[in-house]
């Protein structure tokens, strides 16, 4: 299985939706991966808001609008061929403003963010539950990388990314790979993922990951490591955002084989926004009842017909 | 004396704006050549210019699946698949240049293509249009 945990999504802002056109562009991306090869990839959605003060857009609170990836009704005609999940990236300014993380987490299967300062970089990762950090790897970092503050992070489980668009793009290619060189030294060649970064209009733009590992190898990974940052480590990653939805506390879930990692049975009524009623939360009972043909009575089972729920 | 050894590296040609391969017919081994010793050279330098000099020649093209093998010096195998990773448009048209394999001998390249045909041609008789797929073999 290969992963590609970033193809961009269309749309820049919470208030928009997406128009048709758009909608071919994003499936020929999404065609041209699993022509390559890859198994699971990720939708990018990355608002172009920044947590600061001077941000004049608000988040609705309403969690139905925040989430314009509509997996069921858009991409349902992918299933089965390649497994499709959810992702956002917020850029921080501001690590006082971060409040509203925890929406986030509910509705996205991976959360990601963007420092621009050292400050934020910092509070994320000390503060914020999040999966992974991704940076412009066009401009400056934000600041130096140490092996302490990176080391922490990946501890911790927040992974760190690599996109290899950076350096297909002919700006500041010495740039980004001289900042991926910094990533990858601070980090001891442990706890990156490598993911196309491409938009969602440049299809051509992905590449297979036989031809991404030796320009990974020129900047001093080891080949098996290049290999689990496209493998393992990106499912890492994934596992972490899904565990979060998915269990209590990261410790205990229900369910399948496969349940972790799917989303195909999720329940969430799109239709119902206008009721200001939440459905589009993943984890609830109706979840697990859609399964239930599947597989047999089991301890939470019981529960239920003793309590007459089902 | 050392023996001089070579990789045979298995690739293939993605059109991603053109559904079926045969919008471009016209591809020569020849341009490829260029084409890979171009970013070769614009992304290596002097250094990985010289290493396409000898033991450099595609084996085998179709235009018709865009499938081909490519010989290489032993050392060499890592810059080339690098600067397939750098082509994006050949002959005008964009491309991605995706290697499937790399090996020692080219019989296994071979067996690899075969498969890659007939996958193709199982496709193909899936979407009920078989002439249209038959005619490419011929």
């Amino acid at each position: 299985m290969l992963c590609d945990l970033n193809i961009g999504f269309p749309l820049s802002d919470f208030n928009e939706t997406i128009n048709n056109d758009q909608l071919i562009e994003v499936k020929k991306c999404i065609n041209t991966s699993i022509i390559l090869g890859y198994t699971h990839i990720a939708l990018n959605f990355k608002p172009s808001t920044t947590t600061s003060n001077s941000n004049k857009n608000k988040i609705s609170n309403d969690l139905n609008l925040i989430n314009p990836i509509n997996l069921e009704k858009d991409f349902s005609e992918f299933s089965g061929k390649i497994k499709i999940f959810t992702r956002i990236t917020i850029k921080i300014d501001d690590p006082s403003q971060c409040q509203n993380f925890a929406k986030f987490q509910q509705i996205f299967d991976i959360v990601a963010v963007e420092p621009l300062t050292e400050k934020s970089f910092q509070s994320a990762i000390s503060n914020l539950e999040i999966d992974l950090i991704s940076f412009n790897l066009q401009d400056r970092l934000p600041c130096f990388m140490k092996h302490k503050t990176l080391c922490s992070a990946i501890d911790k489980g927040i992974l760190f990314e690599i996109k290899y668009t950076d350096f297909l793009n002919n700006r500041n290619r010495a740039q980004s790979i001289s900042n991926s060189k910094q990533i990858i030294r601070a980090s001891r060649n442990r706890g990156l993922i490598c993911s196309s970064g491409c938009s969602f209009n440049n299809s051509n733009l992905l590449r297979n990951s036989i031809n991404v590992i030796p320009i990974l190898k020129m900047m001093g990974i080891d080949s098996n490591r290049c290999n689990l940052m496209f493998k393992d480590w990106s499912l890492k990653v994934l596992l972490n955002g899904r565990l979060r939805i998915k269990s209590y506390k990261q410790t205990i879930s229900i369910s399948g084989d496969n349940g972790l990692l799917d989303n195909s049975l999720e329940d969430k009524n799109w239709d119902s926004s206008k009721n200001n009623k939440i459905n589009n939360i993943k984890q609830n009972i109706n979840t697990y009842k859609k399964r239930k043909n599947d597989i047999n009575d089991n301890a939470l089972d019981k529960i239920l017909k003793k309590n007459k729920v089902v | 004396m050392v023996r001089l050894k070579t990789r045979y590296i298995l690739f293939q040609l993605r059109y991603p704006d053109f559904e079926d391969t045969k919008t471009a017919k016209n591809v020569q081994p020849k341009t490829l050549i260029s084409i890979l010793r171009a970013s070769m050279s614009k992304n290596f330098g002097d250094i990985g210019l010289s290493e396409t000099l000898n033991a450099f020649t595609i084996k085998y093209f179709s235009n018709s699946t865009s499938v081909g093998i490519l010989r290489v010096h032993c050392d060499a195998v890592e810059k080339v698949l690098g600067a397939m990773f750098f082509v994006s448009s050949v002959d005008g048209k964009n491309v991605i240049w995706d290697s499937i394999g790399v090996s020692g001998s080219i019989s296994k390249c071979e067996r690899r293509a075969i498969q890659i045909n007939r996958r193709i041609l199982r496709d193909g008789k899936n979407n009920e249009n078989v002439d249209d797929v038959l005619d490419i073999f011929i």
